[in-house]
C-alpha cells in the first residue's frame, strides 16, 4: 500500500513536469491579463472557449445548451480568479486541461440537482442514449473519465491532468467506470430484450 | 554450477529503466503496470485510429467494453458543435474585462544623450553632453542684483537713522541738549536721589564754578564723598600716551566750605597728555642717531577731567557731531565740535573733544583739544582704565 502511494506521488510529479507547446502561449496571455491587457483576454477566450464548450456539450448531450453556456461562463470566471500560476509562469498543465478540470467541478455541482428533460429535436441513437443513461448513474469523476476517454479521445496522462489525479489512479477510475457502464448496458439490454 | 544457474542472478541485477512518457509522447506512461498500462495503451491505440484486436480484449473485460463503445463514442463526438457561439464568447469577454486590473502605464524610455567630442581619428575623451547655460553676461540680472543690494543698504541706513532719531539715548545722570531742548531721557532707580547743592550764589560773577586747588589728589579725595578716579599714567591704543596729573581741585557742595567726605563735591583733575610716536619703553633697543628726536612726544595736550557723583551733568551737542557710547558698564556721549563751555564755565577755543560718561552714579567728563593726538578711542580707553 505504501509502495503504491509513493508511486502515485511520483506519477503526479511526472505529470506536473510535462509541458506542452501551447503552454508558453497560455502563460504569455495570462501574464498580459494580469497587467490589464484586454487583447490578451480576448485571445485567451477565443482560444479556449471552443474546446471547453465542446467538452461540456458532449458530456451533457443535446438539449442542454443553456446549462452548457452557464458552465462555460462560470468556468472562465473561476479561471480568472485562479490564473496566478499561469500569469507567473509556474503552471505545468496545459490550460485547456486545467479548464476542463474547473468545468468538472462546476458540472459536479450542477448535476447534483435534477435536470430538466433535454429540449431538442435531435435524436441520438439508442446505444448512445443507453450510454448516457449508464453514465448518469456513475459518480461525477467517473463520468468525466468516461467522457474524456470516449468523447474527447484523450490519453492516460491527459485524462489524469484533466481530473487532477495521477495517471495510475485515472486508469483505475476509468476501468471501474467502464465495468459499471458495461454492467448497466447489459442490464438495460436484458430489460429491453435487445441483443 | 547448476545451483548457481538456479539462482537467476538476473533477478538481482538492476533492470534498465523503462522509458518515461508524459503528455504528447507516444506510448502509455512507463510507470503504469498491469491492467492500467494495458488500458492506457488501448487509449493510445484507439486515438491513432487502430481498433483493438481480439487478443487484447480476451482477458480484459474493460477493454472489451471500451472497444464496443467506440461507435457510440464517435457519434458522441459529432453531437456537439466544434466552436462555441460567438455571442457566448462576447458575453464572457464583457463579463471578465471589468475584472481585469488597470493597465500599468508604459515606462518612459529615456533616450541616451549623444556623446560630445567623439571623433574616429582624434583620441579625444568623450563626455556626456549636458545642458550648459550660456556664458553671456546677463546684464539685467546683474543690474537687478546691484539694485537690490543698494536698496537693502539704503533701507538699513534709513532704519538705523530712524532708530537713532526715534529712540533717544537714556541716561541716569547725563542730560543731552540740542537746539535748546533736551533730547535724552533720564531713567534711574528711585532710590538714587540727585544731590541738590549747586546754589546760584556759589558761582562767580562770570558764571564760572570756583574750584579750589588742593595739595594733592589724596587731599582732594579726603574732602570728596566719593572715590575720585584718576586716569592711567600711560597707555597704548595703539599709539602711546603718557598722562601727567598737573593739579587737582575741588568744588565743595556749598561752593565755599570744604567738608569731609562731601558727597556733592565736584572734582577737577588737569592732565598733560603726551602722544608718543615710539613708546618710551623701547628706547633701550634704539641705536640710530635720530632716535632721541623720534622719542620726543609729538603733542602735549591739556586734558581736563571733571568728576561728580549723583549729580546731573549736561552737554550741548548743537554745534558739532555726537554719538552715544556704550562699552561695558560705561555709557555716555562723545561730542566733537566747538566752541565749548565746560562745567567750570571756561570757554574752549577751537574744536574740542568731550567724552561724558556715567558709571554707576558717577559722571566723568573728559575735555581736550581736538586734532592734538588724543582721539575718541584713546579717550574711551582712558575712562576704561580710570581707577
Amino acid at each position: 500500500m505504501r509502495l503504491r502511494v509513493r508511486r502515485d506521488k511520483r506519477d503526479k510529479e511526472k505529470v506536473r513536469a510535462v509541458r506542452s507547446p501551447g503552454l508558453a502561449l497560455d502563460i504569455e496571455l495570462a501574464s498580459g491579463m494580469a497587467e490589464g491587457d484586454r487583447q490578451a483576454l480576448t485571445r485567451l477566450v477565443d482560444r479556449h472557449a471552443g474546446p471547453l464548450y465542446r467538452y461540456v456539450a458532449r458530456r451533457l448531450g443535446p438539449g442542454h445548451e443553456a446549462l452548457v453556456e452557464e458552465v462555460t461562463r462560470a468556468t472562465f470566471g473561476d479561471a480568472l480568479r485562479r490564473m496566478r500560476p499561469y500569469a507567473r509562469g509556474w503552471a505545468s498543465v496545459p490550460m485547456q486541461l486545467w479548464l476542463i478540470r474547473l468545468a468538472n467541478h462546476h458540472l459536479a455541482r450542477k448535476l447534483k440537482r435534477p435536470q430538466n428533460a433535454p429540449n431538442t429535436d435531435r435524436v441520438e441513437s439508442a446505444e448512445l442514449q443507453r450510454l448516457r443513461a449508464a453514465m448518469a448513474d456513475l459518480p461525477s469523476r467517473q463520468q468525466a473519465a468516461i467522457s474524456l476517454a470516449l468523447f474527447e479521445g484523450l490519453d492516460a496522462a491527459e485524462i489524469a491532468a484533466s481530473l487532477g489525479i495521477s495517471p495510475a489512479r485515472a486508469m483505475r477510475l476509468l476501468r471501474h467506470a467502464l465495468r459499471r457502464v458495461g454492467e448497466q448496458e447489459a442490464t438495460s439490454r436484458e430489460a429491453t430484450g435487445g441483443g | 554450477m547448476d545451483n548457481l544457474r538456479r539462482l537467476r542472478l538476473s533477478r538481482y541485477l538492476p533492470k534498465a529503466a523503462p522509458p518515461r512518457r508524459g503528455m504528447g509522447e507516444a506510448g502509455p506512461p512507463a510507470f503504469l503496470r498491469g491492467a492500467d498500462r494495458r488500458l492506457a495503451a488501448a487509449l493510445d491505440q484507439l486515438r491513432a485510429g487502430v481498433p483493438l484486436n481480439w487478443r487484447q480484449m480476451e482477458d480484459d473485460p474493460e477493454l472489451a467494453i471500451l472497444s464496443r463503445l467506440q461507435d457510440v463514442a464517435h457519434e458522441g463526438r459529432n453531437s456537439a458543435p466544434e466552436e462555441a457561439p460567438a455571442v457566448l464568447k462576447a458575453t464572457i469577454i464583457e463579463e471578465l474585462a471589468p475584472r481585469l486590473p488597470e493597465p500599468k502605464p508604459q515606462p518612459v524610455v529615456v533616450q541616451p544623450k549623444p556623446l560630445a567630442g567623439f571623433s574616429e581619428s582624434v583620441p579625444v575623451l568623450t563626455q556626456v553632453e549636458d545642458e550648459i547655460p550660456p556664458l553671456t553676461v546677463n546684464v539685467r540680472l546683474i543690474a537687478a542684483v546691484v539694485g537690490g543690494v543698494v536698496l537693502l543698504l539704503l533701507g538699513l541706513w534709513a532704519a538705523s537713522n530712524l532708530s537713532h532719531t526715534s529712540s533717544p539715548p537714556t541716561f541716569g545722570w547725563i542730560e543731552v541738549r540740542q537746539g535748546g531742548q533736551i533730547i535724552s531721557r533720564q531713567q534711574r532707580s528711585a532710590s538714587l536721589q540727585a544731590i541738590q547743592c549747586r546754589v546760584p550764589g556759589s558761582r562767580s560773577a562770570s558764571g564760572q564754578v570756583r574750584f579750589w586747588r588742593t595739595q594733592s589728589l589724596q587731599a582732594a579725595q579726603a574732602d570728596a564723598g566719593f572715590s575720585i578716579a584718576s586716569l592711567p599714567v600711560s597707555m597704548t591704543v595703539p599709539s602711546s600716551y603718557t598722562l601727567v596729573l598737573a593739579n587737582a581741585s575741588l568744588d565743595p557742595c556749598d561752593g565755599n566750605n570744604f567738608q569731609p567726605s562731601d558727597p556733592g563735591a565736584m572734582a577737577k583733575l588737569q592732565y598733560q597728555v603726551s602722544h608718543w610716536l615710539i613708546p618710551p619703553t623701547s628706547a633701550a633697543t634704539s641705536t640710530g642717531p635720530f632716535d632721541n628726536i623720534r622719542r620726543i612726544a609729538t603733542e602735549v595736550t591739556p586734558l581736563t577731567l571733571f568728576e561728580m557723583s549723583r549729580q546731573t551733568a549736561s552737554i550741548d551737542v548743537t554745534r558739532g557731531t555726537w554719538k552715544e557710547m556704550q562699552a561695558g558698564a560705561i555709557h555716555g556721549v562723545y561730542w566733537r565740535g566747538g566752541p565749548y563751555r565746560d562745567i567750570e564755565g571756561i570757554e574752549w577755543i577751537g574744536d574740542v573733544e568731550v567724552l561724558m560718561i556715567e558709571r554707576g552714579d558717577m559722571v566723568m567728563t573728559l575735555v581736550t583739544q581736538a586734532n592734538q593726538g588724543v582721539t575718541e578711542e584713546s579717550l574711551l580707553e582712558m575712562v576704561k582704565r580710570a581707577e
